[in-house]
């Protein structure tokens, strides 16, 4: 009972967050709710016992990625008389409706089809312990090739970000 | 109670209740005080203010914040195999060697390039 309390109001928390990220017209007040989102979405992870993952949402995304995003509003710099006068917007905010009511639609569909019993968690599910193991004994040579991979990014950065003469 | 409900439940109790009541609360017992020389930059010595605080910041820090974000995204990593280091013993010790090693040819390709001299 408790944990379908907590998931309205995380959910509640998650929406007004998007809401505040597409509705304030100052990008760091956008930001910020942003950040509210992605709190509360790894709240209601840790709600399907996804214990790494919540941990996960809140180091990279809540963490790092935040501050990515923060970066590029400070390197930009809006100020308020920067931004453009947008008298089309609930025309854009109608058609953006529209593409998204598909996507909806499917999600909509997706939850009516879910199953009604619940099916029993399997011990430790989305434990720390337990994807730690399955990691780094089934999935090993996934879990090396994620070094290459953030080792590419890592060049990639610094290659592209090289180029425009950082001085 | 589960862990589960305790890791939500502290997330919306600290998104929901802590932070808007602290933000609240210092709102109607912070002090306030106003005034030309209070609210000037510095109260004596410089007297003509130079540019807005709100600057554009160099690109440099970016490319600083995306190396942030590769060697979060390794930290991640090893806390599921600090948990379960136990188990897996040599062969996992071994393991983490060889991932941590190959970002260590990363880090040492950025000393190189310079990426991290600041002038």
């Amino acid at each position: 009972m408790l944990a379908t309390y907590l998931f309205f109001g995380l959910a509640l928390l998650a929406v007004l967050g998007a809401l505040g990220l597409i509705l304030f017209k100052h990008p760091m007040n956008g930001a910020m709710s942003f950040v509210v989102t992605l709190i509360s979405l790894a709240g209601l992870y840790a709600l399907l016992s996804a214990k790494l993952i919540f941990a996960i949402q809140l180091i990279v995304y809540a963490g790092a990625i935040m501050s990515l995003i923060l970066f590029i509003i400070m390197f930009l710099n809006i100020q308020e008389r920067d931004l453009p006068i947008d008298s089309n917007r609930w025309f854009y905010l109608a058609g953006g409706i529209i593409v998204v009511a598909p996507i909806a639609g499917l999600m909509i569909k997706i939850a009516k089809s879910l199953p009604e019993e619940h099916p029993e968690l399997i011990d430790g599910f989305g434990d720390v312990k337990t994807v730690g193991h399955l990691l780094f004994t089934e999935w090993l040579l996934p879990f090396e090739i994620v070094s290459i991979l953030l080792l590419v990014a890592l060049v990639g950065a610094v290659v592209l970000a090289g180029k425009r003469g950082v001085n | 109670m589960s862990a589960e409900l305790v890791l939500s439940g502290a997330v919306f109790i600290g998104l929901a209740l802590a932070i808007p009541t602290i933000m609240v609360l210092t709102a109607v017992f912070g002090p306030r005080s106003g005034g030309e020389a209070k609210n000037a930059p510095y109260e004596s010595g410089i007297t003509q203010v130079v540019g807005m605080a709100d600057q554009k910041f160099s690109v440099k820090f970016y490319l600083l914040a995306i190396l942030f974000l590769i060697f979060d995204i390794e930290a991640v990593f090893m806390y599921p195999w600090a948990v379960s280091l136990r188990e897996l013993g040599v062969f996992g010790f071994i393991e983490m060697v060889v991932f941590i090693l190959l970002l260590l040819t990363g880090l040492i390709y950025i000393l190189k390039k310079g990426v991290l001299n600041w002038r």
